[in-house]
């Protein structure tokens, strides 16, 4: 069952048009809540006016931050006590900082109404010219602090040695866009305050629902375990659904101020405007080079443009930019300052593969750059800097996400070498020479990546199996729509010798199990599958000794297959899972010395991450007429330590290149002079369609299994868009024969005209020229 | 809903306009944000207008003529197997940025009233010398070329209470061969420049959208080489800092009063550069 291409067990109820989605859950008596935003990007707060939005028929009430007794947002992970001031209230106060800004709330009992009468409530506002540029000396941010909210600094080496020594220096300075996740579904949430029982249950949660409680809860002050979230259906995560944001806080407070459910359904243009940013990051990058091409030393200094707040993920992202820029070379001494700074913009966070995109990005287009200023084949740089196999497990004096970076397991060369066999990459550069020759500008581009996973400290699974033989697997780790209840459904049925079909997986509910991490960081297949291996390997022992008792046989002579345990060599004497299970009742289990319930819990803990890697291609070509470029192959080699489910890992990598390549071509949050955000619908953010996604070849390895869990693997959400703009950026360089011509990312069609001019420009001015 | 400050909808024939009422279309831009100043919806679609009517003088485009209308109809009358410009409606209606849902409510008269640089109505209209036919409060009939007819992004001639009624393509400019480009960021995005020559007798008329804040025109006795109609744009005044300033394909321009447009579809310069690109190519391509 592992290894196979199991269809997706959790399509049914999508495809039969029965999915619950946030906006599908609603309760009796429910108020509806909009939030009224701030229009100007910075401004002193001087009055909120709900007296018009009151008149309206059907509205309930109108509040701003005066009413509101809650603290700011808190953070949930990397955070360093320094970025405690830059929190995000849930409503401003006495400032606001970015349009679109919650600055009040209006309940009505219909959402239309309450949208009508959220655009009467007026607001005084005093603009204040606003920060836009994290390139910009820092600012005043409050009467403390000014706007640079951490300067991370790290690294290992002694980097002034190596660079006073080095006979080649190579630097530059690179940009990575404002983008981020946009998933199909907006956010949502309901919230059901219990007056009598003090209950709070909060439906519309993913991602991290266990982390979300004790955020929600800490900031109401209510119990923990009276507080419920409950993850329904949810239409992609990416990194950015499924924070604590001040909506999600907003319903909890109102509903139990009312005593009855409130529920806030999230439209695009509020999501374009309030969910986390991301990227948007500039590095100067400098390497000191040895004549062989050798790498002694990465000196990097980067500035993040955060936003308005510091949201839950505080240092996550400028920390994984950090820890993670080395990537798969040795790099024997490192330096890297990071500055986060606030801006008038949304507040930025994670998204797929945050920090490495931008990271990856700075670090392949210096390689490019080295091997430019050598004169090698810049795979050839890359191969002579590879941490080798048996340099493996690999520690760099760094931690990330709070572990020790420490990688586990990576042959990179032999990636190279199985990519450059499975995708023919000479013939393909011959192909495209030949096209060159011809006047076309194609051209490919290569990027190689290591990517973190399966993040610590733990997650957990409970398995039980019913008196019919149906089992639950029930974890806290949501389901985003990446196929995680397939791959859960893959292990269990593996262990336990049954069919998928016998099983259903339960997650993202906080009642239904006490702990959990939840799903990000590429970790729910490494971690949740693990403990699911673990729990079905314990049930399994039960199964097998309560079956011992109603054979009277041995443990050791019995094995379970097709959901029934059988004396070995004896087909005749199975009994099946439903029958242990209806034998365990508890007094029969207590006779037998066994614990009820046919029932196993499994944990997976651990202190390390496991490190997958890969290598992206891009082939592009550039219409030298309209400077528009057009992607017109991708081609991913992906080393996986052990793919559960090959399909589910391809379509990851599929997608994830489709965001890779909506950040290098066209995605981009674009604001005005004065911070208005021009971007606020699909019409003006740029997706990638149908039209502009090429056919994605994925060669999926697993010649590197992680010996960090027992099922070997590592994570895969994230690498089919780690280094997608690298390697766009260096095709592209290659149709145009502009060495690191692109050091922007999205590039826009005038600057691909650009460097096409600047093309011409070169050939013609050489000796001989025209 | 947006539109909270409506308080009535009623049919446009026979309703007497007054200040705080907009006509009433299709409906897909008017109800997409708000509308703070409306008060009434007068619904033109009371006219029963004809959306398409063919006569020997032309093409006759009723405002309330869907976008998917439009791009559905073919000529039937004897006059219209001359019409060669036909394919360029769909081209037109295609290089819209919309779903087949908005499509099939959108007009046309909404689509060029709303004077988007980008209109893929305006911009058809204006290539084929329409004519527009606005209707006064008080009566009054007056025609307006469409090519003067949007004034700059959102702004239009219309004066207050006047409505559009038509839209008329003469039948000498649907006789025309036509050429089409259009270039946007995404394939699906809004158009950045879109440049549509069109045959007039032995002349050549070629039309810019999308690039400029309006409709621009260049017309010419004799069909110009591509040297002669970028140069004839250059002459035209439009300023040539976006060019310079990247560092384009932007020599001879006079600088002027007109400038390119500059949104997130697109910089100026390269607006301008494929604007200049796209004029030489039809002007080869209708040269033959």
């Amino acid at each position: 069952m592992i290894g196979k291409p199991l269809r997706r067990v959790e399509d049914l109820p999508l495809l039969l048009g029965t999915g619950r989605f946030a906006a599908d859950i609603s309760l009796p008596g429910q108020a509806h809540l909009r939030v009224v935003r701030s229009p100007v990007p910075h401004g002193m707060l001087r009055g909120v006016d709900g007296r018009k939005a009151l008149s309206m028929p059907g509205v309930i009430g109108v509040w701003s931050a005066a009413d509101l007794d809650l603290g700011p947002i808190g953070f949930r992970m990397v955070a360093f006590p320094g970025m405690l001031p830059y929190r995000q209230p849930v409503l401003a106060a006495e400032r606001v900082r970015y349009v679109g800004e919650p600055v009040a709330i209006v309940l009505a009992d219909d959402p239309y109404r309450a949208e009508d009468a959220a655009d009467l409530v007026e607001l005084d506002i005093e603009s204040l010219p606003p920060v836009l540029d994290q390139l910009q000396e820092p600012a005043q941010f409050d009467d403390q602090n000014d706007t640079e909210a951490l300067l991370h600094e790290d690294g290992y080496g002694d980097v002034g040695a190596a660079f006073a020594a080095a006979p080649h220096v190579v630097e530059l300075t690179v940009t990575v866009g404002r983008h981020t996740g946009v998933p199909l579904e907006c956010r949502g949430a309901l919230a059901d305050y219990r007056p009598g029982a003090g209950t709070l249950d909060f439906y519309g949660a993913a991602k991290v629902p266990h982390q979300n409680r004790l955020l929600l809860a800490g900031l109401l002050g209510l119990p923990p375990q009276l507080v419920v979230l409950r993850e329904a259906h949810v239409g992609g995560g990416f990194g950015v659904r499924g924070e604590v944001y001040p909506e999600d806080v907003l319903v909890c407070w109102a509903s139990r101020l009312l005593g009855r459910p409130v529920k806030w359904i999230e439209d695009r243009n509020e999501h374009l405007l309030a969910a986390n940013h991301s990227r948007d990051q500039v590095h100067r990058i400098r390497a000191a080079v040895l004549a062989d091409g050798y790498i002694t030393a990465i000196d990097d200094e980067f500035w993040l443009d955060q936003g308005a707040y510091v949201r839950t993920h505080a240092a996550a992202v400028p920390t994984l930019t950090a820890s993670m820029l080395p990537g798969p070379y040795q790099i024997p001494a490192y330096r890297v300052r990071g500055h986060v700074r606030l801006t008038n913009k949304t507040p930025a966070g994670t998204y797929r593969a945050p920090g490495r995109y931008e990271g990856t990005f700075a670090r392949e287009r210096l390689i490019d750059a080295v091997a430019s200023s050598l004169g090698k084949p810049a795979m050839e740089i890359r191969l002579s800097n590879f941490i080798s196999p048996d340099q493996m497990p690999y520690a760099r004096p760094m931690s990330a996400l709070g572990t020790d970076l420490e990688y586990d397991s990576g042959d990179y060369a032999l990636l190279v070498g199985k990519a450059q066999a499975r995708f023919g990459l000479a013939e393909l550069e011959h192909g495209l020479a030949a096209r060159r020759a011809l006047g076309e500008a194609v051209g490919m581009g290569c990027a190689f990546f290591v990517e973190k996973s399966g993040l610590g400290p733990y997650e957990a699974v409970r398995i039980s199996v019913d008196q019919s033989g149906h089992i639950d697997i029930i974890t806290g780790a949501g389901s985003m729509g990446q196929g995680f209840e397939t791959v859960i459904t893959q292990i269990c049925a593996q262990e336990l010798g049954v069919r998928p079909e016998t099983i259903r997986v339960l997650h993202g509910q906080t009642d239904q199990i006490e702990h959990a991490m939840g799903a990000f960081a590429s970790r729910l297949t490494v971690m949740a599958g693990s403990a699911t291996l673990i729990a079905a390997q314990a049930l399994r022992e039960k199964a097998l000794a309560a079956a011992a008792r109603m054979l009277e046989a041995s443990p050791r002579d019995l094995e379970l297959s097709d959901g029934a345990v059988r004396v070995a060599g004896d087909p005749d004497t199975g009994i099946s899972l439903a029958q242990i299970s209806e034998a365990l009742r508890p007094d029969q289990a207590a006779r037998w010395g066994l614990e009820p319930s046919l029932t196993a819990d499994g944990w997976h803990t651990t202190d390390h991450m496991c490190y997958p890697y890969g290598l992206h291609i891009a082939v592009v070509r550039v219409d030298a007429g309209t400077g528009q470029v057009i992607a017109e192959r991708l081609l991913v080699a992906y080393d996986v330590g052990r793919a559960v489910n090959p399909m589910l890992v391809e379509g990851q990598i599929v997608g994830g290149a489709a965001q890779g390549l909506g950040g290098a071509l066209l995605e981009e949050f674009r604001y005005d002079d004065a911070g208005h955000p021009q971007c606020t619908t699909f019409m003006d953010y740029l997706l990638p369609t149908r039209a502009e996604m090429p056919p994605v070849d994925v060669l999926i390895t697993e010649d590197a299994p992680s010996p960090r869990n027992p099922l070997g693997v590592k994570g895969a959400g994230e690498g089919g868009t780690t280094a997608m703009g690298a390697a766009i950026a260096a095709a592209i360089d290659a149709a145009l024969g502009v060495p690191l011509g692109v050091k922007e990312l999205p590039v826009h069609p005038e600057a691909a005209l650009r460097l096409a001019k600047a093309a011409r420009r070169e050939s013609t001015s050489e000796p001989g020229g025209a | 809903m947006d539109l909270e400050t409506i308080t009535e909808y009623r049919p446009a024939p026979g309703a007497a306009w007054q200040p705080g009422d907009a006509w009433l279309g299709g409906g897909t831009w008017l109800f997409s944000e708000p509308q703070p100043g409306l008060r009434r919806l007068l619904d033109l679609r009371g006219f029963g207008w004809a959306p398409l009517t063919e006569s020997r003088g032309g093409l006759e485009i009723a405002a309330t003529c869907t976008i998917a209308e439009l791009a559905r109809w073919r000529p039937g009358g004897p006059a219209a197997v001359a019409w060669a410009t036909v394919p360029l409606l769909r081209q037109c209606c295609d290089a819209l940025l919309a779903s087949f849902k908005v499509q099939n409510m959108a007009t046309v008269g909404g689509n060029i009233c709303l004077a988007l640089p980008a209109g893929a109505m305006t911009s058809l209209a204006a290539a084929l010398d329409g004519v527009t036919t606005l209707w006064s409060p008080g009566g009054g009939v007056r025609e307006v070329p469409v090519i003067g007819f949007v004034t700059g992004p959102g702004t239009t001639v219309l004066r207050p209470g006047e409505l559009l009624r038509s839209v008329t393509l003469p039948d000498a400019s649907l006789r025309g061969r036509t050429a089409f480009r259009q270039a946007s960021l995404s394939r699906l995005g809004r158009s950045a420049a879109l440049v549509i020559g069109r045959t007039d007798g032995p002349g050549l008329v070629i039309t810019v959208t999308a690039a400029t804040p309006r409709p621009v025109q260049f017309r010419f006795a004799a069909r110009p080489s591509p040297d002669e109609a970028t140069a004839a744009l250059d002459r035209a005044g439009l300023d040539r800092a976006g060019l310079d300033g990247a560092g384009l394909d932007g020599a001879g321009l006079d600088g002027g009063h007109l400038t390119w447009h500059d949104d997130v579809h697109g910089a100026p310069a390269w607006r301008a550069a494929m604007t200049r690109r796209f004029v030489a190519e039809v002007a080869a391509e209708l040269r033959e």
